[in-house]
């Protein structure tokens, strides 16, 4: 019997399949040294984690499209000083020019904008071809189970993809599969912005795609997890937040393979922090039971564990400040000045 | 010719093997330990080989007799509900599920997806107020020699949906090779076609977007638009004076297109010109045509009828290439 996979998809920013499996890993262990019947247990020895990264492809076209305006953009001061030139042209070429810098607008704003643009599909292309890398065509002769873990833009990035991959046809069209080849195990979204995003994109939202957990869906059960306290899952922004008997899934498979977890536990500065989710008491206890087998600590245990967590007070009090003070519009341009706030606010006591 | 033969073989096979799987001896779930087996339903999966190879041919098309489908379902019916009944002290009812199984293989139908929870014995447990799923592993493991009841799930899920193996598995090796090609078209469109600007960008995005609101994984568009694209070109106006006359120059491409995928790609665009000269007008008007996603040419004029034509690599192709830059580019036209 193999051991189950873990895919495992990044968010906005700087990252690479390896930093983003670090992170996880790293949470996974951590909360595993809080139950001392496991201490000896391994996360990444129990179960194969498969990191894909498609930031690669944001960072080509940003660097391409800046080099471009920086070339223009001296071109123009340096020769065409006494050309009445239109007024737009050297500040577009400016603007392409201003991709050059790596600063939070260019490394996690802009992340969001090209997505939504037509290198979305080229990103959501590239991931599915990861999974169709990973998932073995002979799984079922190996009892492979494969489960997913998104955060936060990867949420988005991976329904997309597996909304155009899978159908319910018993005959699929080219290029699709029958939510049964493979029919993931357990399904992880942590900061879902898929129907925030697919809002603006237009493509198919979580509450119409085949997204969903049961037997019309790609997964057997779905972790939706929120942290009240992380700007990016404020819920003003349409999250992602079904509710039993609205008909997005069957009354019982809501009830038994659907779980809402909403935390708002503060363990560090950056509330929308992989690592955080992780390690919060209220996701590690099933998430560690999902994905490792051979952990299940009694209840006496769980408890004992869960005490050893600490919420920093301080850090809530303040991210809660921040909640307050930001009066945020509903729109994308209300997004993107909360992200940015929420950037100024993280760094503020480095300093 | 091929598809006959390979037909005609696995039929064969199929035939000849009905009557040995009857005699097969059903495996006990205690034997795990001596690692003879790796599952409680390892028979199954083997059972399950012949009823996989008529079901794959009949979606084929290549068979059309279903009376060999029910023969084979009955075997692997028979051989699965013994090797459940042979293990010692299970607590769960695997029966109804085999049945249902079998039903959806004799009538064509796709297999039911088990969802492991419907396999009884599940205790909901409430933790700091969620509630989640736990099932009785000391239990399972007892029984079932299995690390926890998921496990068992499975393995009974995976050998009663292994008849279907062989369609999944044709099912899937196609499906992983049109998604690599379409991923392969996709880095094509951004690699080897003209370099968009974020205005470009955004405007195919613009003409792109119903395309992408589909359910599955288009290709990239066949054409790219462009709009206020900036490049730099050798200028030549023979109506300036000598000096002059080959002069760099920033082209605007005021809007164009370009089919980035024929065989010999091929676009234009409208565009004005802008070079810093003396003698003539600094500002001309015309048409840009592009070759091969790299190269472009073009001629212009003015409201003083002074022609000129221009020269230019895609400059943003151009710095692609990490060892180019605008100087280099500009000394290696000089130099033609």
């Amino acid at each position: 019997m193999s051991k189950d996979v873990l895919i495992i998809l990044h968010g906005i920013g700087e990252h690479t399949a390896d930093s983003f499996e670090k992170e996880v890993v790293d949470a996974a262990n951590n909360a595993i040294q809080r139950y001392d019947s496991y201490k000896q247990l391994k996360f990444e020895d129990v179960i194969d984690v498969r990191s894909i990264a498609y930031d690669h492809i944001f960072e080509e076209e940003r660097k391409k499209m800046a080099e471009n305006g920086s070339t223009v953009s001296k071109y123009i001061s340096d020769n065409l000083g006494n050309v009445d030139l239109p007024n737009i042209i050297p500040t577009l070429a400016q603007f392409d020019k201003s991709f050059g810098d790596d600063d939070f607008k260019n490394t996690h704003v802009l992340d969001v904008l090209l997505y939504l643009s037509i290198l979305g599909e080229r990103v959501r292309s590239y991931v599915l071809n990861e999974i169709m890398d990973i998932v073995t065509h002979d799984y079922k002769d190996n009892n492979v189970n494969y489960h997913i873990l998104s955060h936060s833009l990867g949420t988005s990035v991976m329904h997309d993809s597996l909304a155009k991959l899978y159908t319910v046809d018993k005959n699929p069209p080219k290029g699709k599969l029958n939510v049964r080849s493979p029919h993931f195990k357990s399904y992880w979204t942590f900061a879902n912005v898929s129907r925030l995003v697919t809002h603006f994109s237009g493509l198919t939202g979580p509450f119409e795609s085949i997204v969903k957990p049961g037997h019309t869906g790609v997964t057997q059960t779905f972790y939706n997890i929120y942290n009240e306290f992380d700007p990016i899952a404020f819920d003003i922004f349409k999250r992602f937040d079904p509710q039993k008997g609205e008909g997005w899934i069957p009354d019982e498979v809501f009830e038994d393979q659907y779980n809402k977890v909403v935390t708002k536990a503060v363990s560090r500065k950056n509330t929308h922090s992989i690592m955080g989710y992780i390690e919060d008491p209220l996701v590690s206890y099933p998430f560690l039971y999902t994905l490792m087998g051979e952990f299940d600590p009694s209840e006496d245990e769980q408890k004992t564990a869960n005490a050893k967590f600490k919420s920093i007070e301080s850090e809530l009090e303040k991210i809660t400040h921040f909640k307050a003070e930001h009066h945020i519009t509903k729109d994308l341009k209300g997004f993107v000045k909360l992200l940015q706030k929420f950037d100024i606010y993280i760094k503020e006591d480095l300093a | 010719m091929k598809d006959v033969i390979l037909t005609a073989v696995l039929l064969t096979t199929c035939l000849l093997n009905v009557q040995v799987l009857a005699a097969d001896n059903s495996v006990q779930c205690t034997s795990i330990e001596s690692k003879k087996v790796t599952s409680c339903f390892e028979g199954t999966h083997k059972s399950s080989d012949k009823l996989s190879k008529l079901l794959f041919l009949y979606l084929s098309g290549d068979i059309d007799d279903m009376s060999l489908i029910h023969k084979q379902v009955d075997i692997w019916q028979n051989k699965v509900l013994s090797d459940v009944n042979d293990i010692k002290d299970s607590f769960i009812d695997f029966e109804p599920y085999i049945n249902e199984y079998a039903d959806a293989y004799n009538s064509d139908q796709l297999p039911p997806l088990l969802e492991p929870l419907s396999l009884g014995n599940v205790t909901k447990v409430k933790l700091n107020g969620e509630t989640f799923n736990k099932y009785p592993n000391k239990q399972c493991k007892k029984v079932f020699n299995a690390k926890n009841c998921e496990a068992i799930f499975e393995q009974f899920r995976s050998g009663m949906e292994s008849p279907y193996k062989l369609i999944d598995k044709e099912q899937y090796l196609k499906t992983a090779q049109a998604i690599g090609l379409r991923n392969q078209k996709w880095k094509n469109y951004f690699a080897n076609s003209r370099s968009q600007t974020f205005i470009d960008l955004a405007v195919n995005t613009l003409y792109y977007k119903d395309a992408l609101k589909s359910d599955s994984l288009v290709p990239p568009p066949k054409k790219q638009y462009f709009a206020l694209h900036p490049s730099i070109v050798m200028h030549y106006s023979n109506d300036a004076d000598k000096g002059e006359q080959m002069k760099e120059a920033l082209a605007i491409e005021w809007f164009g297109v370009n089919y980035w995928d024929r065989s010999t790609p091929l676009g234009w665009s409208v565009v004005s010109t802008y070079a810093d000269r003396i003698s003539v007008k600094s500002i001309s008007h015309g048409l840009m045509l592009h070759v091969n996603n790299s190269y472009s040419f073009g001629f212009t004029t003015n409201s003083k009828k002074e022609h000129g034509i221009f020269l230019s690599i895609d400059l943003l192709k151009l710095f692609e290439t990490k060892q180019s830059n605008y100087k280099s580019y500009l000394s290696k036209l000089k130099d033609l």
